[in-house]
């Protein structure tokens, strides 16, 4: 082919054959001569390469049409002729003689070669100018020689282009003319080609010197060290790693006369793991087979460098590592033996093979086999893998192999949380929601999984409810949790701009790991909490010393300071001393209205890191950040009394920001207050005036008396468990209330308790004890001997026994646990969380069973039988007497109060209201107030029986009596009444949750219920929906 | 077109990226397409803007999509609601048809499948104000209907034949493809028996009015692709079925 023949249908054809050939996964370049070669090094090499891949990544459409366009810009100031004599003078610098002779033997010496030539030397010359340019040290010798080098470099092409017919032309080279022309058809990615490639130059130049260097063996250690250093990214930040480090690590990867403890290979399969380049894979594949199975934390680099390209033909080499034992012994050339563990190896080609995808199918067997592995966290990664092939598998052949399904079937029954989670997001992935839907939860552990929200719903919700608390107090506190790697932070920056009508100056947004935000965390914790349990780096500029410190006063300052601010946000990792605790000081303080959990699995986790941290070593550090403690043994999720959020942000459900901030823009629904919190009630009320008594107390000293934890033995327990229904009210006219009745006359419960999120715990007749959960509509239960009192710690139900011992039954663990009771007898229970039992006996003595400590404190105060038993946030414990005398244990001053109160009956119940505030009902109703030193009294309307009593966490009371619920509203001087109807003998006991009234009792000789009721707004639109789910 | 011409569609669904999903599905140059998150907010933007068509989820917070269509239609009986349901609440959408939605869509669906029903809806809307309506087929004595999709006709105990209205098929337009569940298969009352593909690549589902086995499959549909609208309550029928409960799958259908 002739050069005055071409034409674009040549470039074209000449372009689509070169990138037929074109293999993306090496590094290639074209010789002047038109010949594929592999690893280039020479400036012009590189840039050869990096025109070819980045017109391999325009698409196989794109790629012939930018040379031709390369072409008609380049031919629009140059002829042929004068093309053909740069290039010959090109290829002349480099070592090669172009000929007539040679280009007819080879088609790629055509017109398209020219071009590329030309375009690489244009990219050259700039590349060249630029690192002529840079600025050294006077001082630096071998920047000094570098720069000579360049500069002559330079001066070669500025004398080609003198040379020649063409140019020079305005003052400027033929090279400077072509780049300008063809600007305009250069993308991004070309432009970028000569700064990267003089980067690469400069850092290969300074790498090669250094490896001469290394030859001599005495200094090798140090200048391995030095390179070592060479390829540390910037402040230690990986992602501001260049691309120009691509080619200098791959070679640094296979060479093969580095001693691999210097540290060398390692840091370079982390940078390539960080580009994450495809170019990259054949050394990959390569280095695979050249580091032997020991060298397990390059090894571990690489596979999940391959898996993230998702390179098919890394399967076979990756999945032998799963034929290898978990440890090796290996004996190193100086003769010194050590243990190399591949557990995280396995981990990692696991991971990896679930990346690939559909290609790892041929290793099924092996992967499917490594369900018999005792890590935990491999079987987590088999889960998310499996799940990955078989959506794949799916996809493409419309079917899933049995394997895969027997597999995560396995899987599910490890009782392990995390493995569980992946295995059934793994099913829902494949697109089997009926097979899930159908699935059995093995129990009431498992069940907790259904009470996580889909983020996408969830955070809905959230914005409607954080618009409800802000227009009607004014301001929401809300903490915003999740191990590493949940979202939780991306989640607090989609919206701490403002929304709606919130202005970013009205949120503030606390983060735990912001230094100064710290700063005040510190203040609200106190100097001598921190000195207690914090490593001194994180307080050491503490303003103030301890003596001067009140960490109360400033909580109450920072509130008061911030109360023009309608949304604190509190982001961080729950850590048991730290950000758990600043929780609490706000949760015990009254402050916090929503807790938002985020969760992910393991797999989303771990993406997300991914995404964020880039190099492995460091997704690996931030995996292992889990919150302690768990959610599930907080204060305020055993106590219920926040708006919680438990929201499962794994990939299905994530949203982005700008979504995030759609949902949060406007309030949807006007009503939304009724539907997360016991809304008012059109029902008349009655009015009963308060009377005002003087607090009339005595206070002498006491010193409780210590005594050892009793033996105790554990047995199993084999619980029941059965499907209920709940028959919802057909009667709205008259029940308006009612939402529903669930029958459980087979346990005839007579008190209930807050157990979790839409589940209740509770105690029947017959030692019937039950947990009943709303997630599946499942009651669990077990018959136990006696069972008069029940009281919740976390999931650990406590109970008396027959004996009048203390007695603990668990679902989760199926395990009972009796205490043997040297003492008398139990005849009131109570709890306050997170570790302690108040016992009240039949003498009159009180116990405080301490389970952190292992200890039992023993109050000895009554002389009669112990009625009744509480305690409130400050510890203070309350207790009154079936001869109606009731006493206040204050053990920070070690002072018992005893309080006198006339018209004293026998007290049924009493219980915290609010900040140092009791209420306690005998036949009226007393709230005793330590702070105005009164006790206000509310007789009833009519002569009822109290059973239950609860204070809705917006200070209404709401008790049972005998046949009705009464809603009570406490003013300054007057108390109303609301009633609602409910069982028509007997209504025992009652709790709120959320908008609900949950209560039991019995509505007829044997037939006993659960009963769901709440205000007329919420039980209607419950009700239309329960009628759409039947 | 101007702006004014353009049919109005409000999508009504508590999941963000389903309401996003749907409107990309439907988004057309002859459609506007605006979202809501509630049914409350969807009666607000509906006082403002009269939306020709309302897609809703069934099950939201606070106001149901049922509550939905009874407030829409008393307020404006002309307006088309369509139901969008999850698993299980396919029996509701089967009985919200009856108080006046145009028709139902169990998730998963396709943008194809969804594109139809809405394209369909809008067809019938039209003919109806047009009035040309052709001279419909009789509609035989004796039938049971799933109002505005399929018809059952019992033939000897539990065997039944099922076919789709005329009412549903004079609005396909151009029948290119038509298939059915296959024999042997079991199908639920309220789910797909059938699926019609006309000419723009729309595919319309016809909604099995009986819950059983399919015991034969009518092969002269697929060969004659004009025979369902030609003669739909005879040659024109689609499958038997051998009926679990057929007392109870009456309950929900209307006599002719």
């Amino acid at each position: 082919m002739s050069w005055e023949y071409s034409s674009y249908k040549t470039i074209a054809f000449a372009a689509n054959e070169c990138f037929d050939e074109f293999n993306p996964k090496k590094l290639v370049f074209l010789d002047p001569g038109g010949r594929w070669q592999e690893n280039p090094i020479t400036l012009s090499q590189c840039i050869s390469h990096e025109i070819l891949f980045q017109t391999w990544k325009l698409g196989k459409v794109d790629q012939a049409a930018f040379f031709q366009n390369v072409y008609k810009a380049m031919s629009s100031s140059l002829g042929w002729r004068e093309l053909q004599e740069i290039i010959v003078a090109l290829a002349k610098t480099q070592g090669f003689t172009l000929d007539s002779s040679e280009r007819s033997k080879n088609e790629k010496l055509s017109p398209f070669l020219v071009i590329f030539g030309l375009l690489t030397w244009a990219m050259a010359y700039e590349a060249l100018r630029l690192n002529c340019q840079l600025r050294f040290p006077e001082w630096d010798s071998a920047a000094k020689m570098q720069n000579q080098m360049y500069s002559q470099q330079l001066q070669v092409l500025n004398d080609l282009s003198h040379n020649l017919s063409g140019g020079p032309r305005h003052g400027e080279t033929i090279f400077e003319t072509t780049l300008k022309q063809l600007s305009p058809l250069l993308s991004d990615g070309f432009k970028m080609v000569p700064e990267l490639v003089a980067e690469e130059v400069r850092l290969t130049s300074s790498l090669n010197d250094l490896l001469d260097r290394a030859k001599v063996p005495d200094r090798r250690e140090e200048v391995y060290a030095l390179i070592v250093q060479k390829l540390h990214p910037p402040m230690g930040i990986v992602t501001e790693i260049s691309t120009a480090f691509l080619r200098p690590c791959v070679r640094l990867l296979l060479l093969d006369d580095i001693d691999i403890s210097s540290g060398i290979q390692y840091n370079a399969s982390v940078i390539l793991s960080v580009l994450r380049d495809i170019r990259s894979s054949d050394a990959l594949l390569s280095a695979l087979s050249l580091f032997p199975v020991q060298y397990t934390k390059i090894r571990e680099n690489l596979i999940y460098t391959l898996g993230n390209l998702r390179e098919p033909e890394a399967v076979k080499p990756i999945v032998q590592v799963l034929n290898e034992p978990d440890s090796l012994s290996v004996s190193s050339p100086q003769e010194k033996t050590w243990f190399s563990n591949l557990t995280e190896q396995k981990e990692e080609a696991i991971q990896a093979l679930g990346k690939i995808g559909l290609p790892s199918l041929q290793v099924l067997t092996t992967l499917s086999e490594c369900f018999e592995h005792q890590s935990e966290r491999l079987k987590t990664y088999l889960a998310w893998s499996l799940g990955e092939i078989g959506k794949a598998q799916m996809q493409k052949l419309g079917g899933i192999s049995a394997d895969i399904i027997i597999t995560l079937l396995k899987l599910l029954r490890t009782k392990n949380r995390e493995s569980f989670e992946e295995s059934v997001s793994a099913l829902k992935k494949m697109s089997m929601p009926e097979f899930l839907h159908a699935l059995y939860l093995y129990d009431i552990g498992a069940v907790n999984i259904l009470g996580l929200k889909p983020a996408q719903k969830g955070l809905y919700e959230l914005s409607e409810t954080l618009n409800f608390l802000i227009k009607t107090k004014g301001q929401a506190i809300v903490a915003v949790n999740g191990d590493s790697g949940t979202g939780k932070t991306y989640f607090c920056h989609a919206i701490v701009n403002g929304f709606g009508e919130i202005k970013p100056e009205e949120i503030l947004y606390l983060m735990r790991d912001r230094r100064k935000d710290q700063k005040i965390f510190n203040r609200f914790l106190g100097l001598k909490w921190l000195q207690q349990y914090i490593d001194p780096a994180y307080y050491q500029d503490y303003p103030l010393a301890e003596e001067m410190d009140n960490p109360e006063e400033f909580f109450n300052e920072f509130i008061k300071k911030h109360s023009n601010k309608k949304l604190i946000l509190l982001d961080g990792c729950r850590d048991r001393h730290y950000f758990q605790r600043i929780i609490d000081i706000f949760y015990l303080k009254g402050r916090l209205d929503v807790e938002v959990n985020f969760r992910a699995t393991y797999s989303t986790r771990r993406a997300n890191l991914e995404e964020r941290e880039m190099a492995l070593e460091s997704v690996k550090t931030h995996l292992a950040f889990l919150e302690e403690p768990a959610l599930e043994d907080t204060l305020f999720y055993q106590e219920g009394k926040v708006l919680l959020y438990d929201l499962d942000n794994s990939t299905p459900y994530r949203l982005g920001q700008q979504e995030i901030r759609e949902l949060f823009q406007k309030i949807r629904i006007q009503s939304w207050g009724d539907l997360i919190c016991l809304g008012s009630f059109n029902q008349e009320a009655v009015t009963r005036k308060i009377r005002t008594e003087n607090l009339e107390v005595e206070a002498v000293a006491y010193s409780p008396h210590r005594e050892e934890m009793p033996e105790k033995y554990s047995q199993g327990v084999l619980h029941k468990e059965r499907k209920f229904h709940m028959e919802a009210n057909t009667n709205y006219e008259d029940y308006p209330h009612l939402l529903g009745s669930i029958n459980v006359s087979d346990i005839k419960p007579r008190k209930i308790c807050f157990y979790a999120q839409a589940q209740i715990a509770g105690l029947g007749d017959q030692g019937n004890v039950f947990v009943l959960t709303f997630l599946d509509n499942r009651i669990f239960y077990t018959q136990i001997e006696g069972g008069r009192d029940i009281t919740l710690l976390g999931r650990d139900i406590f109970l008396i026994s027959d004996q009048g011992g203390l007695l603990s039954v668990s679902f989760e663990k199926n395990q009972e646990i009796r205490f043997n009771n040297s003492h008398s007898p139990i005849v009131c229970l109570n709890s306050f969380p997170l570790s302690t039992i108040l016992s009240g006996h039949e003498d009159g003595s009180v116990r405080i069973w301490d389970f952190k400590e292992n200890k039992i404190l023993l109050l000895k105060g009554h002389e009669q039988p112990i009625c009744g038993i509480a305690v409130d946030y400050y510890g203070c414990i309350y207790s009154a007497s079936t001869d109606q005398v009731l006493k206040r244990w204050d053990p920070s001053q070690n002072l018992v109060q005893t309080v006198s109160v006339s018209r004293l009956g026998e007290i049924s119940r009493i219980e915290p209201y609010s900040q140092m505030k009791l209420l306690m009902l005998s036949d009226v109703i007393h709230i005793l107030d330590w702070d105005e030193g009164l006790v206000n009294i509310l007789s009833l309307p009519a002569k009822r029986k109290f059973g239950g009593l609860v204070v809705n966490p917006d200070g209404r009371i709401i008790t049972s009596l005998s046949d009705r619920l009464a809603v009570i509203s406490l003013e300054k001087y007057i108390g109303e009444f609301q009633f609602l109807k409910c069982n028509t003998l007997e209504t025992y006991d009652c709790l709120t949750q959320g908008p609900k009234i949950i209560s039991c009792g019995r509505e007829a000789e044997n037939l006993y219920d659960i009963r769901l009721s709440g205000n007329e707004y919420f039980v209607r639109h419950e009700l239309s929906k329960l009628s759409l789910q039947e | 077109m101007t702006d004014n011409d353009k049919k109005k569609i409000l999508v009504v669904d508590d999941e963000i990226n389903v309401c996003k999903s749907i409107r990309q599905a439907i988004l057309a140059e002859t459609h506007e397409v605006d979202m809501a998150l509630s049914g409350e907010e969807a009666l607000g933007l509906d006082e403002e803007n009269n939306y020709d068509m309302v897609i809703t989820d069934l099950m939201m917070p606070g106001i149901s999509g049922v509550d939905l269509l009874t407030s829409l239609k008393a307020a404006r009986p002309g307006i088309i609601v369509i139901m969008v349901t999850g698993y299980p609440t396919i029996k509701t959408a089967v009985q919200s048809i009856k108080i006046g939605a145009f028709d139902y869509i169990p998730k998963p669906f396709t943008p194809d499948e969804l594109r139809g029903l809405v394209a369909r809806a809008f067809r019938e809307a039209d003919s109806k104000k047009a009035s040309e309506e052709v001279e419909p087929p009789l509609l035989p004595k004796g039938l049971f209907l799933m109002q505005g999709h399929a018809w059952l006709r019992r033939e000897k105990e539990n065997l039944v034949t099922i076919g789709a209205v005329y009412e549903l098929l004079r609005n396909i337009e151009n029948i290119t493809e038509i298939a059915l569940i296959p024999e042997n298969k079991y199908v639920f009352q309220g789910e797909a028996c059938a699926r019609i593909t006309d000419i723009k690549g729309h595919v319309h589902r016809i909604w099995s009015p009986a819950t059983g086995r399919v015991s034969m499959t009518n092969r002269d549909v697929i060969k004659d692709l004009d025979l369902v609208k030609k003669d739909p309550y005879g040659k024109g029928w689609l499958l038997k079925i051998e009926a679990t409960d057929l007392a109870k799958d009456l309950q929900d259908l209307t006599s002719s």
